[in-house]
C-alpha cells in the first residue's frame, strides 16, 4: 500500500475505519468537489485505498508486507492504475465504425497482451470482499421457528426483527418457553420478579432469548394498554421501568430505551387509541409480533406515524377491516314476532312497532265483530279481510324486527371493539341470533299473544262458516 | 444580490433563499409556497403561471398545460391555443420567471443566481434543457443539483445528525432514490437510482382509468375537456383517499353527472404494477451503495406523492420502520436548493458542509471485438460506471480494428444494457486516424462528467496527439442562436401582473365552477363573478382583501357542495 495515500489523509497507517472518514472529512473541506476536481477525486481514491487496507484480513496485509519488501505486490496494481487507468496496456476492445471498411480476415486480438485495467474494479476497489447481499424485505415478518432445529450457520439476516434461532439446545428453548409461562406481572408484583425473570433470560443464547423478548414485549404491550384498554398514569410508568430494566439485557437501543423513558402520554393517548381500536390483543398474531419494532422505533408517535406504522401489519389491518365491515346476514322471519308482534315489540321496547301491530291487532278484531253481525257476502268479506290484515301486521312486524335485530347486534358489536374486545362479523351475527331466540318470553308470547290473535280470525272464520251452512 | 434555490417540479415548484437561520422559503403572489407547474394563455393572449392557470385546466384544455416537465429535453411542441407555441424549456423559462418575480418582490433585492434541482435520474440532454430553460427566463444558473440530494441536504442541515439514511423522492413525474451517509458535516451521496417515468401523476392516471371504467366510458373517446375532468376529478378522488379510506366522487361526462365511490383497496390493486416499479430503484440503491438494510439509520420521504398510504406502507413494510418526519416532503427539494445556494455563496453558516453527489448512470462507448463483427455486434464500454463520485473523469484506450482504417466515430451512450441500442444515445464524436494496419493507431477516449452532469468528452488520437473535445447538444437542444431568438420572444410575451395573481386565480376557480355546475347555481356563479368584478375595479386600500376573502369562502361553499371529498 502506498504511502501517498495516507499522506493525502494525513494520517498514519491505521485499521480504524472510523478514523480513516474522520480524516477524509477534515482534508475534504479544504478539498471541496466543486472547486478542486482532480483534488477530490484524489483524496477519494485515497480513502477508498485506505478503507481497503483497512478491510483486508490481517493476515494478508501481513503476507503482503513481506512481499512488499522484496518486489510491489500484484494486489496493489488496480489501486495505482486509477488514476492513471488510461495509461494502461491499451489491448482494449476496439471501436467499429469506419469509413473504409477493409474487408479482410482482421487479426484476433494478441492474447499475450494483457487486456484493458477493469474499470469496474478500479472504481470500486471496496466492493470486492463480501459483496452485499440484496436486503429489501418482501413480506410480513416471518414468527420465530420455535421448534425449528437451531442453525449451525450464524448469518445475519436482513429482518429488522432478528429472531433467527442461533446456536442453542432444546433444553434452553424450554427455558424460554417456561420464561414465556413465567412472565411476572409487573404491576402486582413489583420490580424485583422482573429482575429475576431478566436474569434467567441474560443466560440463554439468542434464538432463545429472542422468545423470551417478544413474550416480554407482549406483556409490555399488554401492560401499556391494559385490559380495559384505558392508559394510566400508573400503567405508564411501570411500563416505563420495565422498558428502561429490560433495555441492556435485550440490547435494546439505549436512545430508544431513553425515549421510552421521556414517553409523552399525551403521544401514547394516541397510539393507544389506535392500537386499541385495531389490533386484535391475540397473541401469536403477527401483528403483536410486530411490536418490538414498535417499541424498537419511536415510541413516542406521531398520530400519522402511528396510522403508517399499522399499516404495515395487514392481519391487523384486515381484522379492524373485517369489524367495520358490517356485512348483513342474508334475512330471514322472525317467528317470535311472526307469532306475537305486539308482544315482542312490547319485550323489545320497540314502542312504535308495539303501537302499529296493536292497530293491527284491534282493526282485526273490529272487523271480525262486524263479521259477527253481518250474514252473507258481507261476512265472508269482513272475516276474510279480518285475516289479511292480521297476517299482514305480523308478516310486517316480522320483517321489520330481524332489521332491528341486525342494527343493534351490529352496534354491540361496535361497542365491544371499542372495548377493545376483538368482535368481527360473526360475533355481530351471533348476537342477532341470540335476539330471535325463543326463550321464556317467546313461549309466554305465543301462548297468549296466540290465543289473543285468534280471536279476531276466530270469528271471521265462523262467520264463514255459518254464511256457507246457512246458505 | 441574492442566489436562490429553485425547485422545478412537475407538479408544484418552489423557491427557497438561505438566511443565517436557515432555508426560508419565499412565498408566491397567492402567499403559498407553492406555486403549480402551469402554465396557460389567456384570451387577450396574457400569459397565466400557477394557480391561476391550474384552475383553468379544466375549463380551458386547449390553452392550459401542465406537468410539461415530462418533456424536458425532447423537441415536444405545445400548441396553445391559436398559433402560439412553446417548447418545454420555455414553459419551464415561464415557471422560472414568475419564482424569480416572486423572490424579487419578497427579499426585495435583484436575484442574481439561482440553484435549480432538477431529478437525479435526468440525462445529459435534460439537464440542458433545464439550463436553457433558465437562461431564457434570464436567471443565471451554474449549479444543478439532485432533487434527493437536495432533500438530504435539507435533512442533514435541520437535524444535525449522523448515520446513513435513504431518500425517497416520489414527485409528480419522477422517482428518485438516494442513499447518503452524513458524517462530519459531510454528506456523501452513496448511490442514487431511479425512474424518470414514474410519479403521481401516473396514480392519477390510473385512478381516472378505474373511474372510466366504473362509469363504462373509454377514456379515448372523450373529448379533451371531459378528459381534463375526469383526471381533475382522479387527482381528487387520490387526495380524497389520503385523508380517508373511501371517497366519494361526481363527474360531468358530455351531459350526464355520474357518481361513484372508490376505497384504497382498489386502488392499492390498481397500482400495484406502479408499486412494483418502485422497488427495483430501492434494490439497485442499496446494492450500489454496498449497504444492508439494517444498516440504514432512517427513511425520509420526499414528493408530494409520498403523502399517500399505499406508499407510506409500502415504505414502511420495506424498511421495517417508520419514515423520518424532519422534512416537508413538498418543500424538503426548494429547501435543499437554498442550502446549496448557501453553500455555493459561501455562506459561514454553512462552512463546515460539504456535498459529495455520485453519476447515477454509467456513461460508455459502443465498441466491437473484432472486424468479422464489427457492423453487426457492438458492445457498451463502460467509461464512468454509475454511481461514481463526481466530478470525475476517467479515460480508456481504443484501438482500430480495419486495416487501414482511416477515422473512428465514438458514439457516446448513457445506460445499463449490454446492447448500445437498448441505452440512451447522446451523441457521437469522429475522429481522423492515420491509415495504419488493424490495431496499431490509439485514440484515447476520455470522459469527464461535472459536479452539474454535464458530460464532456474527449478523444485524442495518440500518434498524431489530435485532440477533439464535444460537449453534446443533441437536437432536442436549442442552440446558442434560438436561445437568443426565444429569450427575445419570450420577453414580449405579457405575463399577468404579481398584483392580480389572487384576482385571476379567484376567477379562474370560479370558471372552473361555473362549468361543472347547472341550473340556478350556474347563474349565481355568473352573477358573482360579475359582482366580484365589478367591485375589485372599484375598491380601494385594504378593501380589495375583504372582498377575496368573502368571494373565496362562497366558493369554497359551493365546492363543498358540489364536492363531496
Amino acid at each position: 500500500m502506498s504511502d501517498s495515500a495516507w499522506r493525502l489523509l494525513g494520517l498514519e497507517p491505521t485499521r480504524d475505519a472510523s478514523a480513516i472518514r474522520r480524516a477524509y472529512a477534515r482534508r475534504l473541506k479544504l478539498t471541496r468537489p466543486d472547486e478542486d476536481a482532480e483534488g477530490f477525486q484524489a483524496l477519494l481514491a485515497a480513502r477508498e485505498r485506505a478503507l481497503a487496507e483497512a478491510r483486508r484480513p490481517l493476515s494478508e496485509a501481513w503476507q503482503d508486507s513481506e512481499r512488499d519488501s522484496g518486489e510491489e505486490g500484484p494486489a496493489d496494481e488496480p489501486a495505482e492504475a486509477s488514476e492513471a487507468g488510461a495509461a494502461g496496456p491499451g489491448g482494449a476492445g476496439v471501436i467499429v465504425e469506419s469509413g473504409s471498411p477493409d474487408p479482410g480476415p482482421a487479426p484476433e486480438v494478441d492474447p499475450a497482451r494483457p487486456g484493458p485495467p477493469l474499470v469496474r474494479d478500479l472504481e470500486n476497489p471496496a466492493s470486492a470482499p463480501g459483496a452485499p447481499a440484496l436486503l429489501v424485505r418482501d413480506s410480513d415478518p416471518a414468527p420465530p421457528p420455535i421448534d425449528a432445529a437451531p442453525a449451525t450457520d450464524a448469518a445475519p439476516t436482513p429482518l429488522v426483527i432478528d429472531i433467527a434461532p442461533l446456536e442453542a439446545g432444546p433444553a434452553q428453548w424450554q427455558e424460554a418457553r417456561a420464561l414465556e409461562a413465567d412472565l411476572p406481572p409487573f404491576l402486582r408484583d413489583g420490580a424485583d420478579s422482573l429482575t429475576a425473570w431478566l436474569a434467567r433470560a441474560r443466560r440463554l443464547p439468542a434464538g432463545p432469548r429472542a422468545l423470551a423478548e417478544a413474550a416480554l414485549l407482549r406483556a409490555l404491550f399488554g401492560l401499556w394498554r391494559g385490559p380495559d384498554g384505558r392508559l394510566t398514569a400508573k400503567r405508564v410508568e411501570a411500563t416505563r421501568a420495565a422498558i428502561l430494566r429490560a433495555a441492556p439485557v435485550f440490547g435494546w437501543p439505549r436512545e430508544d430505551a431513553v425515549l421510552a423513558a421521556r414517553f409523552d402520554p399525551r403521544d401514547a393517548a394516541v397510539a393507544t387509541q389506535i392500537l386499541r381500536d385495531v389490533i386484535p390483543p391475540e397473541p401469536g398474531d403477527p401483528a403483536v409480533v410486530a411490536v418490538p419494532v414498535f417499541l424498537r422505533g419511536r415510541l413516542p408517535l406521531q398520530a400519522a406515524d402511528a396510522r403508517a406504522f399499522l399499516e404495515s401489519a395487514p392481519r391487523a389491518l384486515k381484522a379492524y377491516e373485517a369489524m367495520r365491515q358490517r356485512v348483513p346476514p342474508p334475512r330471514r322471519l322472525c317467528p317470535y314476532a311472526l307469532l306475537a308482534p305486539h308482544v315482542w315489540a312490547v319485550a323489545h321496547r320497540r314502542w312504535g312497532v308495539a303501537l302499529a301491530a296493536l292497530a293491527g291487532l284491534w282493526l282485526s278484531f273490529l272487523l271480525s265483530n262486524v263479521a259477527m253481525d253481518e250474514t252473507g257476502g258481507r261476512a265472508v268479506a269482513c272475516g276474510a279481510l279480518a285475516l289479511l290484515v292480521w297476517a299482514g301486521t305480523a308478516a310486517v312486524t316480522a320483517v321489520r324486527a330481524d332489521r332491528i335485530q341486525i342494527a343493534a347486534a351490529a352496534r354491540a358489536a361496535r361497542r365491544a371493539g371499542r372495548k377493545g374486545v376483538y368482535a368481527p362479523a360473526e360475533r355481530a351475527t351471533r348476537l342477532r341470533r341470540a335476539g330471535a331466540r325463543m326463550g321464556g318470553w317467546g313461549w309466554l308470547a305465543l301462548i297468549w299473544g296466540g290465543s289473543i290473535a285468534f280471536i279476531g280470525p276466530y270469528f271471521g272464520l265462523i262467520a264463514l262458516i255459518g254464511t256457507a251452512l246457512g246458505g | 444580490m441574492a442566489i436562490v434555490g429553485i425547485d422545478l417540479g412537475t407538479t408544484n415548484s418552489a423557491v427557497a433563499v438561505w438566511t443565517p437561520e436557515g432555508p426560508q422559503l419565499i412565498p408566491n403572489a397567492l402567499g403559498e409556497p407553492l406555486t403549480p407547474s402551469v402554465v396557460g394563455l389567456d384570451a387577450d393572449g396574457t400569459v397565466l403561471v400557477g394557480r391561476a392557470a391550474r384552475e383553468r385546466l379544466a375549463t380551458e384544455p386547449e390553452r392550459t398545460v401542465a406537468s410539461f416537465k415530462r418533456w424536458m429535453g425532447s423537441g415536444h411542441v405545445t400548441r396553445l391555443g391559436r398559433g402560439q407555441s412553446f417548447r418545454p424549456e420555455e414553459l419551464s423559462a415561464l415557471v422560472l420567471k414568475s419564482l424569480k418575480a416572486d423572490a424579487q418582490a419578497h427579499l426585495g433585492t435583484e436575484v442574481t443566481e439561482a440553484v435549480i434541482s432538477v431529478p437525479a435520474y435526468f440525462n445529459d440532454i435534460q439537464r440542458k434543457a433545464t439550463l436553457d430553460a433558465a437562461r431564457l427566463a434570464g436567471l443565471p444558473v451554474e449549479r444543478l443539483v439532485n432533487e434527493p440530494t437536495a432533500a438530504a441536504l435539507a435533512y442533514g442541515v435541520a437535524s444535525r445528525q449522523e448515520g446513513t439514511v435513504l431518500v425517497f423522492d416520489l414527485g409528480g413525474g419522477t422517482f428518485d432514490v438516494s442513499l447518503l451517509e452524513l458524517y462530519e458535516g459531510v454528506m456523501e451521496v452513496r448511490a442514487t437510482a431511479g425512474d424518470v417515468a414514474l410519479g403521481g401523476d401516473d396514480f392519477s392516471e390510473i385512478l381516472a382509468g378505474v373511474i372510466a371504467d366504473d362509469q363504462r366510458v373509454a377514456p379515448d373517446s372523450l373529448s379533451p375537456g371531459d378528459r381534463a375532468r375526469l383526471l381533475r376529478v382522479a387527482e381528487a378522488v387520490k387526495r380524497g383517499l389520503t385523508a380517508a379510506p373511501e371517497a366519494a366522487y361526481e363527474i360531468r361526462l358530455g351531459e350526464a353527472v355520474r357518481r361513484g365511490q372508490l376505497d384504497r383497496a382498489r386502488l392499492e390493486a390498481a397500482a400495484a404494477p406502479l408499486l412494483h416499479r418502485l422497488r427495483a430503484p430501492l434494490e439497485r440503491a442499496l446494492s450500489d451503495s454496498g449497504k444492508r438494510l439494517a444498516d440504514l439509520d432512517g427513511v425520509i420521504l420526499v414528493g408530494g406523492a409520498t403523502r399517500m398510504p399505499v406508499i407510506r406502507s409500502l415504505v414502511v413494510r420495506l424498511f421495517g420502520r417508520l419514515p423520518l418526519v424532519h422534512v416537508d416532503p413538498d418543500t424538503a427539494v426548494a429547501q435543499g436548493a437554498a442550502v446549496q445556494a448557501g453553500l455555493k455563496a459561501r455562506h459561514a453558516a454553512l462552512e463546515e458542509v460539504v456535498m459529495t453527489d455520485v453519476c447515477p448512470f454509467t456513461l460508455g462507448i459502443a465498441i466491437t471485438e473484432n472486424a468479422r463483427t464489427a457492423g453487426t455486434t457492438q458492445v457498451m464500454l463502460p467509461i464512468i460506471e454509475r454511481n461514481a463520485a463526481v466530478p470525475v473523469s476517467r479515460a480508456h484506450r481504443i484501438t482500430t480494428v480495419h486495416d487501414g482504417q482511416d477515422h473512428i466515430e465514438v458514439k457516446v451512450f448513457q445506460g445499463e444494457s449490454l446492447r448500445p441500442d437498448d441505452n440512451i444515445p447522446l451523441g457521437q464524436v469522429p475522429v481522423t486516424l492515420p491509415k495504419a494496419p488493424a490495431g496499431a493507431e490509439t485514440a484515447e477516449v476520455r470522459f469527464t462528467y461535472d459536479i452539474n452532469g454535464a458530460l464532456e468528452v474527449e478523444v485524442a488520437v495518440v500518434s498524431t496527439g489530435l485532440r477533439r473535445r464535444q460537449v453534446f447538444r443533441n437536437g432536442a437542444n436549442l442552440d446558442e442562436g434560438e436561445i437568443e431568438a426565444r429569450f427575445a420572444a419570450l420577453a414580449a410575451i405579457k405575463l399577468a401582473p404579481r398584483e392580480q395573481a389572487e384576482n385571476r386565480a379567484l376567477l379562474a376557480r370560479a370558471d372552473a365552477l361555473y362549468a361543472e355546475l347547472r341550473g340556478d347555481l350556474r347563474q349565481h356563479v355568473a352573477g358573482r363573478v360579475a359582482r366580484f368584478e365589478r367591485e375589485i375595479a372599484e375598491a380601494s386600500g385594504s378593501e380589495p382583501e375583504a372582498l377575496r376573502a368573502a368571494f373565496a369562502s362562497e366558493l369554497d361553499a359551493l365546492e363543498d357542495h358540489r364536492f363531496r371529498f
